[in-house]
């Protein structure tokens, strides 16, 4: 104990000695440790930590697999939901929940909320009890009972300032009374973060033997000792049921349950492990630096090491000596590290899934605190342990050896950091070239949507409350007023209504049937007759940026008295008239002998935007004229503004013309088409961003290695170079001479590392998009970059190396 | 100046080093001539300036004040690259420390100032083979100055200094880092070089080497304060005699 105190004491002092010394180690392995920490934290909280429900391991989500139809996750109609439920034996419970928007009023200003519709035995099965009065009873779950609906702590804390006596007031939910019987705890959430309130599902016995509206997710709780397979399994076996049952609606489906931490992770797992994987490599490689270091020091700390050798000091006296030092700074380097990390918390919070947005906060708990730790430790051993070993080594032999071989004196220790340097090298490339897929990815994931031109779009929300605006006639007259005044406002280019602007909402889709083809010859063809529906206004789609292909688009002629027509997407025509002209053909939402619902003409073929999100396959379309159609359900909601300027700066003149409408309709939503697609590819823009930070990191740190080992062979080299001046070099020999030994390790860095990517970024794959990972250009582009900046590197030793005296060489020391 | 057609020609040279506001005048007014084909020794006691006048002569550095024409060329404010270039060609360096670079071969090292002049590799094997076989070290080729001994060194040293075929050799306490026996060889070795025709300028502080040159020039403080022939020179034409002031 004494003694480690007396090493401790011993090492601070020797590390205060060498100020710029133990800065630089210090400022790297606060990087490299800080990163890491804030790295697993997030791992922490998204993967490990438990969710914030009752024995979460046993929740499962129940989807339907509609991969036939390009969507292996898909959501079941109510029908198969019950049947799942009735049928099953190994599941405690299952509850299905539904999306719905509604319009906030009667107390204060109107306001969008999202919230879902649950069955009554929701809560329960996730076990999370309310803050404050009750959840939903199965009494109060049926259609015709009194409205009911259940608060999240945000809401309530914002609109109801906290207030207690909220439990059992009325509030108006799209012109309807609901009174409040509940508010659940804060943090609570279950998928979306956006919810803020849940009511009845409230099946109607029609809706619930409905077996083609597919509108529903579903969660399960397995019983206790039963495992997922077996509960996936016996899923199956139901569905295989239901699809002898029910050929025509459900003959192609299947279904399987997926841990709930999976649905809200899931997608996620890959990203950290490589964000993680990334974060190993810059603390390696910071510690490959400090060993280096370490490393020259120790040449210098020989004399040191003999004087206290010849005191007696053994030689694991000598390293544990030197660990010390080590530890104590990776232990200063940890708490920088430590700050650091708790300063990108803010930033890193956006890495966590909307699942978790509200329950998962990123926080020095100490399971983080541990790794941390574990990894101070851990890094001290491996950047001190070979230096320390190094140094120690005291050979009486090589302060005899004398004249010739001098550059024999250090050999052992010069290959030792040039090894590292080279590892250094690999280890920058290969993160430098993962960051390269990435970008790469993202620009072609961004690029998709270029036409569009994004930035000079503005789009909003207006949710038309049902009560007020039930006949077709009033909405068809807003739409038609807000698009005059809205597009007659300088520095409008256009302005168009539709269902949804793209990826704002992914799905809303439509059955239909295609005239003179019966429901046989469509099932035999294997595709599901369903398409997005979308209705729009005449300039919808030239204010979007999205071509006519074939055709023409919607013309104001398009209205209540004309014949009714259709737009479709290229998809579309591609799936259900391949080969054949699409134009003018007909089609019918619903079944061919409904004979409420007309024929509508095909009159043109629309572009294709990727709509279901940016690397979702492209999902049939069809645009219709809203005035011509029917389903209130899928009336116009989002205005598409494209303006000459800054769409934002609009946006004051824009809510004052829908004002000049209707007062009291409530605009949510409100943002650029750009921010809609930044919003899209925001968890990749995060991922890329911060592998692109750490492979930059890696390459500084890299470059300081390279530039540290030249820097030190040239000091080590002095007399050699003077000597090859004295022999006449010119000072681009010597330039060429230290830049060819810098550049070879580089390149022997290179190669291992482009080896290293090849087989490392194959865990990339499934975060590509239209990308390789074996992407050539990425591989050539980047190993320049990193020679070039190595070379840079190389030149400042190298420059220093030509202005050797001469002279030296008459020295002899 | 006496003598246009000497191969150095010194006047007046001067070298005053600045060293934390200290002047150190380490040469004091040098008159200096050698002319082709003659063997001058430089003695003097330590500090004298010997290693500074050598330095000067070998265009690793330059006087503060003072004229040196080399060859009928003027050389005291020549550029860098120009100096290393005349330094590659005109001059061969002898150092104490023998100075060979440790990772190359003993080939390789006499081959270094051939490869800085730009040679051919057949032009340099030649040269190098020829020079190694010269001073007897052409069996040795392919090893590492370290699997020398040190007289083994200097002779490999001797070989990179004669191979460029300069115009003259200089040397600095050749023998310094030497037993005797292998200083003997040495010597004999430049001895025999002189005898060939090579132009030799050599600093040592044994007097018994010194004899072996023509001519022997004491420096003391920065001043050459005598001129002596040597005891054991060889009986040469007489080519003129350098003056001093
Ligand atoms: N680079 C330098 N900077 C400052 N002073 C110098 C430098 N080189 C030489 N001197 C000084 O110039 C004087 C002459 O030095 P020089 O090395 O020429 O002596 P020397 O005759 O070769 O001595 P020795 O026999 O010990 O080698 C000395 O006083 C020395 O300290
Ligand atoms: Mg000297």
């Amino acid at each position: 104990m004494e003694t480690l105190l007396k090493d401790v004491r011993y090492g601070v002092s020797s590390l205060l000695k060498h100020p710029g010394f133990t800065a630089i180690a210090v400022i790297t392995l606060a990087l490299g440790i800080g990163a890491n920490t804030a790295i697993f934290s997030v791992v922490n909280a998204v993967l490990l930590r438990a969710l914030p429900f009752a024995d979460p391991d046993r929740l499962v989500m129940i989807w339907e697999d509609a991969s036939f139809a390009g969507f292996p996750r898909n959501t079941p109609a109510p029908a198969t939901f019950n049947d799942w439920k009735t049928q099953n034996q190994l599941f405690e419970d299952m509850a299905a929940t539904d999306l719905r928007s509604f319009n906030l009023t009667g107390d204060g200003e109107p306001q969008m909320v999202e919230s879902f519709g649950v069955t009554a035995n929701f809560f329960p099965l996730l076990g999370v009890k309310p803050a404050l009065g009750r959840t939903i009873l199965p009494e109060e779950d049926k259609p015709e009972a009194n409205k009911v609906v259940v608060l999240n702590y945000n809401l309530w804390q914002q609109r109801y300032g906290g207030d207690r006596n909220v439990i059992g007031r009325d509030l108006l939910l799209n012109g309807e009374k609901y009174s409040v019987i509940g508010v659940m705890p804060a943090g609570f959430q279950y998928l979306d973060s956006h919810i803020q309130l849940w009511v009845p599902i409230g099946f109607t016995a029609q809706g619930l033997a409905s077996r083609t509206r597919h509108y529903l997710k579903v969660v399960g709780r397995i019983k206790p000792g039963v495992t997922v397979a077996q509960a996936n399994a016996e899923i199956q076996t139901i569905s295989q049921r239901i699809a002898r049952d029910h050929p025509e609606e459900a003959g192609r489906l299947s279904a399987f349950a997926l841990p709930l931490r999976d649905q809200i992770a899931g997608d996620l797992r890959r990203p950290l492990l490589v964000l993680l994987v990334a974060v190993g490599f810059v603390l390696l490689i910071a510690c490959a630096n400090i060993a280096n270091l370490l490393l020259a020091r120790a040449a210098s700390r020989k004399r040191e090491m003999a004087v206290r050798a010849a005191l007696g000091a053994s030689r694991m006296r000598l390293v544990r000596q030197l660990l010390t030092e080590s530890l104590l700074l990776s232990s200063v380097g940890a708490m920088c590290g430590l700050v650091l990390a708790t300063w990108s918390f803010s930033f890193l919070q956006r890495l966590i899934p909307d699942g978790l947005a509200q329950s998962a906060k990123l926080s020095l708990d100490p399971q983080v605190l541990g790794f941390t730790l574990l990894i101070t430790f851990v890094t001290a051993i491996v950047f001190g342990l070979v230096p320390a070993f190094q140094a120690s080594r005291i050979d009486l032999n090589e302060a005899l050896k004398q004249g010739g071989g001098r550059s024999g004196l250090n050999a052992g220790g010069n290959r030792l950091r040039s090894a590292l340097v080279v590892a250094e090298v690999a280890l920058a490339l290969v993160l430098l070239v993962g960051a390269g897929l990435l970008i790469q990815t993202f620009l072609k994931l961004r690029g998709q949507y270029s036409s569009l031109r994004a930035e000079s779009v503005l789009t909003l929300r207006t949710v038309l409350p049902q009560r007020k605006y039930s006949e077709p006639r009033q909405r068809a007259n807003f739409y038609q007023q807000v698009l005059e005044r809205v597009g007659s406002l300088p520095g409008v280019v256009s302005a168009g209504y539709a269902t949804t602007v793209p990826l704002a909402v992914k799905g809303g889709t439509n059955g239909f049937s295609v005239a003179g083809r019966s429901v046989e010859q469509a099932l035999a063809g294997g595709l599901s007759y369903d398409a997005n529906h979308r209705q729009v206004s005449a300039d919808f789609l030239k204010t979007m940026g999205i071509p006519i292909q074939k055709g023409r688009g919607f013309t104001d002629a398009d209205n209540e008295g004309s014949q009714p027509v259709a737009l479709i997407n290229e998809t579309m025509a591609r799936q259900y008239w391949p080969g054949e002209e699409a134009i003018g053909k007909r089609f019918k939402l619903g079944d061919p002998g409904d004979n409420e619902v007309p024929w509508v003409t095909i009159v043109g073929v629309a572009g294709d935007v990727r709509q279901m999100g940016v690397a979702e396959p492209v999902k049939p379309e069809m645009y219709f004229p809203y005035q011509q159609a029917g389903e209130p359900f899928y009336a116009p909601r989002d205005l598409a503004v494209r303006t000459a300027g800054d769409p934002l700066s609009l946006v004051a003149a824009v809510r004052n013309e829908i004002h000049q409408v209707d007062p009291e309709q409530p605009i949510s939503n409100v943002r650029t088409m750009a921010e809609v697609l930044s919003e899209e590819t925001a968890s990749r823009s995060l991922g890329m961003t911060l592998l692109t930070i750490f492979a930059a990191l890696a390459l500084l740190l890299a470059t300081l290695g390279i530039y540290g080992v030249l820097a030190y062979f040239v000091v080590q080299h002095t007399q050699e170079l003077g000597v090859r001046l004295a022999l006449g070099a010119q000072q681009r020999d010597i330039l060429s001479l230290v830049l060819k030994k810098g550049m070879m390790l580089t390149m022997l860095g290179v190669v291992l590392g482009l080896a290293g990517a090849l087989a490392l970024t194959r865990v990339l794959d499934s975060l590509m998009f239209e990308v390789s990972t074996n992407d050539p250009v990425t591989y050539a582009g980047i190993a320049l970059l990193l020679s070039f900046v190595a070379l840079v590197a190389c030149y400042l030793p190298a420059r220093r190396a030509t202005r050797v005296d001469p002279l030296v060489a008459l020295t002899s020391e | 100046m006496s003598s246009s057609d000497a191969l150095i020609h010194l006047a007046e040279v001067k070298k005053v080093f600045y060293t934390d506001e200290v002047e150190t005048h380490a040469l004091s007014g040098i008159h200096l001539d050698i002319q082709k084909g003659e063997y001058v020794s430089i003695a003097g006691p330590s500090g004298c300036g010997k290693s500074t006048l050598l330095s000067i002569l070998g265009l690793l550095d330059t006087p503060s004040e003072g004229e040196y024409v080399l060859n009928e060329m003027p050389v005291e404010n020549l550029s860098l690259s120009e100096r290393a270039r005349i330094r590659n060609r005109e001059v061969g360096f002898i150092f104490q420390s023998f100075n060979l670079i440790g990772d190359l071969t003993v080939y390789e090292n006499v081959e270094l100032p051939l490869t800085y002049r730009g040679m051919n590799s057949a032009e340099r094997k030649k040269r190098v083979t020829e020079a190694l076989e010269s001073v007897g070290m052409g069996h040795r080729a392919k090893h590492l100055p370290s699997q020398l001994s040190g007289g083994q060194q200097q002779r490999v040293a001797v070989a990179r200094a004669i191979g460029g075929q300069p115009s003259i050799l200089l040397a600095d306490e050749p023998t310094g880092n030497l037993d005797s026996t292998n200083g003997e060889a040495v010597m004999e070795l430049l001895r025999d070089l002189h005898r060939g025709g090579a132009t030799i300028c050599m600093v040592t502080h044994d007097a018994r080497y010194a004899q072996h040159a023509d001519r022997i020039v004491h420096l003391f403080d920065g001043l050459i304060v005598e001129e002596e022939a040597g005891a054991n020179r060889r009986d040469v034409e007489d080519n003129g005699r350098g003056a001093n002031g």
